[in-house]
């Protein structure tokens, strides 16, 4: 005890004379003496349409508000009836892969990912969350993701996956392709001179091993490419199946649009698939093979994939390097399960120092605070993922020791299976997922000392750790409605948002059908100027915007202007509204893109509002069907269709 | 040392029981300590004092921690300190305001009329993580309620130059580690070549209709305030001014903004000048690489590579402002999360180093020079900032801005140099002092 007291001391001191490590992670926590104004509970119309937008991007109904006036219990039961439609799944699925870190990569380092068509990049974003999704379906818990081998994937992923096995990229960046074809070989010939049934392009026991027939054209002077050897061949075949014929030594040209032999389904088959590593004298899974991808549940790789913190977005997102050593990777999979950010605050002692950089080890140096707890963990990834997450096959990498300790878990290990158990063993996982929550749902933080915030975690970690109560609990609490006063809203207001790129392109695209934020070029550029939740380095709050702007207000004016040429008697095809059912057509805009129905008792007014505007622009010489679009932007560009909590 | 006393005290205490401590340490009343940015609470915000004073700003700035500290003048004193061989980076004299210094050659290169307004800062970010990023925008925990300079500057710019916001605005920020706070809350990045279209009022009935539109809206806004709490009327006052914002836009200007169909560097350089034209912000952010995370950069040839690039965009936005008669109204300053290290790693890359860094400030407010220094860093590695003799601006380890307020004094004397009060600066800015020698 007294080696520990020194040591906090010493660190303490250390703190104060640091400088080079200080404030580097994100949040200030500093208290707050509350909103201004007194609390005022929200009306049932308007958190009814609060809780359906986000779970669902749906508007309320009558009977569904009717219900919950009666007898505000029935939004329990609301809630479970929302978050398991269609609709409902497809925006947690949103909510889960932001949680999880798994939206804002790009691509990864050397491993070639924007070769890869920007559905597959989609497919790697949504894998994470569905495979949540799945597993909560079953029943399974949802900390079982720190440590999950079994993940919604598609043929088409399953084919990426098993490609990256393949082409190698050590810690010095060397590439150099493992074996990968059952005769040993690196070589494949693609040609179109000579139909061969793919079976048999794939039978190591025929001659035709590894020899692909395309029916197009590859060039009109190379019938035949012959891929011999080098780092380049496997990449190579991995692109001919996205349709794409690379240069080869006997034929320089690049040519396009063959034929991918990924088809179509290889991209929605979705289903669970364990993904494993090969007994000893058993061979990874072929890449090339996607008839046997195809039927597989089963990905046999080299590279260890196990819990949310292997995927490619997430793994592609946080990229490190020598100096930075994995240390990103492991905070972030921190801030996932424990929703804490390693920072000079911490004060945990290491119950191992084995493995701390020796510039760092003394306590009281600068950056002990964050290396004395982030440098041993470092073990976990290093022993097994070089700096570009391939497979770690450099014996001194492989042998540095491995130790988690951080809020009261300390373990030691040596796999990522160990380091997916240590984060499995979480105190924090109900609190930081019940937050998670808030901060989507209510577009801030709950206080975490709010009895109501705690009951709702201790609630969902009873339920071990089951989604559908977390969501069932939090999302009828009036943390979230603000139906009733708590302890948060004493530290903050109950917060008003705008609706955010996924919440108002999403209400658009469930309410109307309308893709709306992908009409064009010139809309697509104007969404991206709408705020969408992100997450940060170090941070452990995502990233929200919350607030109008200018440019919030100019890009949904715009849209809206879009959509109401789209839903509005469009140039192609049939829209949703007609001039022929003027009223209609307004009493739905009221309804489903404002989000009001009848028994809101601001519907009528709302609905006398969009009349009178149609027809003032009629009276003022527009067309009946300009006027009725004006009034589609009317309603479109509302507070209530632009706003979450209005 | 603030940052650190209070990872201390939170560290032994924790929360609220933290304030009185915290108080003690940062001087300042608990009941400022208890109000935090994410509060709804107005801020304070001071009147334009001097509107003439006023310039509008362009901060470069990135959580990459580019080598932008190792090849600019004052650089050039120490031999151990690594420069990249390349030819296009030789070792050039050149002049700011009249003293004669050297640097690397791209920047002998801008013309002589930028020179001898460019100062070049020598200071500490206090971090060497690239998740620093926003609190190095807060000043490492030296601004009031740890509000991003940007914020406070852009508040009470807004005032003085009559923009259509006050927010500032983000023309390169990636992801939310490279946001900008305004007033402690999110502001979402703007894409250069989505400003258009974002803006444009297609001709037509649609814009035909607008104003008749908008009375609507003013009803329907009505409508849900006599009915909604404090906070809903709150927020619907906020969406009323911001569609009042849209209609102070200038059509006029948009097509300006036409030729952009990207948003690199050039693309980010045109849509912050035609955005301070139409006068929509005071402050904006954009991103001008000099080379970004370069750990293994051998033979440092993307550093080289960027810092001519890098330095050319500079010398192009200026060029800009000049063309749209903006150049005495808008000073350009590039400020990153931390410096690299000079020394340690030879030619085959840089580390994170925040003990150095070097914001380099534009503008007619700026006298040019070098403002602080560095020295090897005693007891540890590589090289250090040192203090500042706030009334030469020298470098010396006498000064009496010592090295842990040096980022401070860049965010004093930056905000002097756009035409914040001193009063103002004083207020939200307790570290570091304004240094008159970087100012005209």
């Amino acid at each position: 005890m007294r080696t520990c007291r020194s040591t906090l001391l010493l660190f303490l001191t250390g703190l104060m004379l640091s400088s080079a490590c200080s404030g580097t992670i994100d949040g200030s926590d500093d208290p707050s003496d509350g909103p201004d104004t007194p609390f005022e509970p929200v009306a049932p119309h308007v958190y009814v349409a609060k809780v359906k937008n986000i779970l669902t991007g749906l508007p309320p109904t009558n009977e569904e508000l009717a219900a919950v006036v009666a007898d505000p219990n029935a939004l329990k039961g609301l809630v479970d009836v929302w978050a398991a439609s269609p609709e409902g799944q497809g925006k947690l699925v949103k909510w889960l892969s932001l949680a999880f870190q798994q939206t804002q990569f790009q691509g990864l380092d050397n491993m070639r990912v924007t070769d890869a068509s920007s559905r597959l990049k989609g497919l790697m974003r949504e894998s994470i969350a569905r495979t949540a999704l799945a597993l909560t379906a079953e029943g399974r818990p949802l900390i079982e993701m720190m440590t999950t081998k079994r993940f919604m994937m598609t043929s088409a992923m399953m084919e990426y996956y098993g490609y990256l096995d393949v082409r190698h990229v050590g810690d010095g960046n060397r590439v150099r392709v493992k074996p990968w074809q059952a005769n040993g070989g690196n070589s494949w010939i693609l040609q179109n001179t000579r139909p061969i049934p793919l079976e048999r392009t794939l039978d190591p026991s025929s001659p035709d091993y590894m020899n692909w027939y395309t029916p197009a054209s590859i060039g009109p002077d190379c019938p035949t490419r012959t891929y011999d050897g080098g780092t380049s061949a496997p990449g190579y075949l991995h692109l001919m199946l996205y349709g794409q014929v690379p240069p080869s030594g006997d034929c320089p040209t690049y040519r396009m649009g063959i034929p991918a032999t990924l088809i179509y389904e290889d991209y929605t088959d979705w289903r669970m698939v364990t993904v494993r590593q090969p007994k000893e004298g058993e061979r990874t899974t072929p890449f090339f093979d996607l008839p046997r991808l195809r039927s597989s549940t089963e990905l046999v790789l080299d590279i260890p994939r196990v819990g949310f913190f292997t995927s490619l977005p997430f793994l592609g997102e946080w990229d490190t390097n020598r100096a930075n050593d994995a240390r990103v990777t492991v905070n972030q999979a921190l801030i996932v399960a424990f929703g804490r950010s390693l920072d000079s605050e911490t004060t945990i002692v290491p119950i191992s120092e084995t493995g701390l950089d020796d510039d760092h080890v003394t306590p009281g140096s600068s950056c002990y605070g964050c290396h004395s707890i982030l440098d041993p963990m470092r073990g976990y990834f290093r022993r097994n993922l070089t700096v570009s997450y391939h497979e770690q096959l450099d014996p001194e990498q492989q042998a540095r020791p491995a130790t988690f300790s951080f809020e009261g878990v300390n373990e030691t290990g040596s796999t990522l299976d160990d380091f997916g158990a240590a984060l499995a063993k979480s105190p924090r996982f109900g609190i930081a997922w019940t937050q998670k929550l808030c901060f989507h749902a209510a577009s801030a933080k709950c206080s975490e000392d709010d009895p109501e915030f705690l009951r709702v975690a201790k609630t969902f970690e009873d339920s071990n750790f089951d989604l559908r109560v977390l969501l069932r609990e939090l999302m009828s609490s009036p943390l979230i409605t603000g139906a009733a006063r708590t302890k948060t809203f004493e530290d903050r207001e109950v917060v008003v948002s705008v609706a955010r790129y996924d919440q108002f392109c999403g209400a658009h695209l469930n309410r109307l059908g309308v893709d709306a934020c992908n009409l064009g070029t010139m809309v697509r550029r104007t969404a991206a100027n709408l705020p969408s939740d992100g997450y940060s380095r170090s941070g452990e709050a995502p990233v929200i915007n919350s607030e109008t702007t200018l440019f919030y207000r100019a890009a949904t004016e715009n849209i809206c202007r879009a959509v109401a040429h789209s839903v509005l008697e469009p140039r192609v095809g049939v829209g949703r509204y007609s001039t022929a059912d003027e009223k209609g057509a307004i009493l739905d805009f009221v309804k489903t893109v404002m989000g009001i129905p009848e028994a809101d008792p601001r519907h009528a007014e709302s609905l006398q509002i969009l009349e009178e505007h149609a027809a003032e622009a009629q009276q003022a010489g527009f067309s009946p069907l300009d006027a009725l679009r004006s009034t589609f932007v009317l309603a479109c560009t509302a507070p209530t269709a632009v706003a979450v909590g209005l | 040392m603030t940052i650190n006393r209070r990872a201390m005290l939170h560290g032994l205490f924790g929360g609220a029981s933290l304030l009185g401590l915290r108080s003690l340490a940062t001087g300042l009343p608990i009941s400022l300590l208890m109000r935090p940015l994410e509060a709804r609470a107005e801020y304070e915000e001071a009147a334009c004092t001097n509107k003439e004073a006023a310039q509008y700003l362009i901060l470069s700035t990135s959580l990459q921690g580019d080598p932008l500290n190792a090849n600019v003048p004052g650089t050039y004193e120490f031999p151990e300190i690594v420069h990249p061989p390349d030819p296009r980076m030789a070792k050039t004299a050149l002049s700011l305001a009249g003293k004669p210094t050297t640097a690397a050659k791209p920047w002998a290169d801008l013309p002589q009329d930028v020179l001898d307004r460019t100062a070049f800062f020598h200071h500490t970010t206090l971090t060497n993580g690239h998740g620093g990023e926003r609190k190095v925008l807060e000043l490492m925990g030296g601004t009031q309620r740890n509000e991003m300079f940007v914020s406070i500057f852009s508040k009470y710019l807004a005032g003085c130059l009559g923009t259509v916001q006050k927010q500032p605005i983000s023309l390169a920020a990636q992801n939310g580690s490279e946001y900008l706070f305004y007033e402690g809350r999110a502001l979402p990045p703007l894409t250069p070549n989505g400003l258009r279209a974002t803006l444009l009022n297609e001709p037509g009935p649609l814009t035909d209709l607008q104003n008749m539109r908008d009375k609507q809206l003013d009803r329907l806004n009505a409508l849900y305030k006599a009915q909604g709490t404090a906070t809903q009327r709150a927020f619907l006052d906020r969406i009323a001014k911001s569609q009042a914002e849209v209609r102070g836009i200038s059509q006029e200007l948009l097509d300006n903004l036409a030729a952009i169909d990207g948003n690199d560097k050039d693309d980010q350089i045109v849509a912050a000048a035609v955005l301070i034209r139409m006068n929509v912000t005071p402050v904006l952010s954009m991103r001008i690489s000099f080379g970004a995370d370069n750990h293994f950069d051998e033979g440092l040839e993307d550093e080289a590579s960027s810092t001519v690039s890098g330095v050319a965009a500079i010398g192009r936005l200026q060029a800009k402002l000049a063309e749209m008669g903006l150049k005495d109204k808008v000073t350009f300053a590039m400020m990153n999360v931390f410096g690299r290290t000079l020394s340690v790693r030879g030619l085959s890359g840089r580390d994170h180093l925040g003990n150095h860094h070097v914001t380099v400030m534009i503008g007619s407010r700026v006298k040019g020079g070098i403002i602080g220094g560095l020295a090897p860093n005693e007891g540890g590695a590589d090289f250090k900032a040192l203090p500042i003799d706030s009334t030469t601006g020298a470098g010396t380890k006498s000064g009496d801005i010592p090295f842990e307020e040096t980022l401070g004094a860049v965010g004093k004397t930056l905000g002097a140099a756009v035409g914040v009060p001193a009063s103002v600066l004083d207020e939200k800015i307790f570290k570091g002092k304004i240094v008159p020698a970087a100012l005209v």
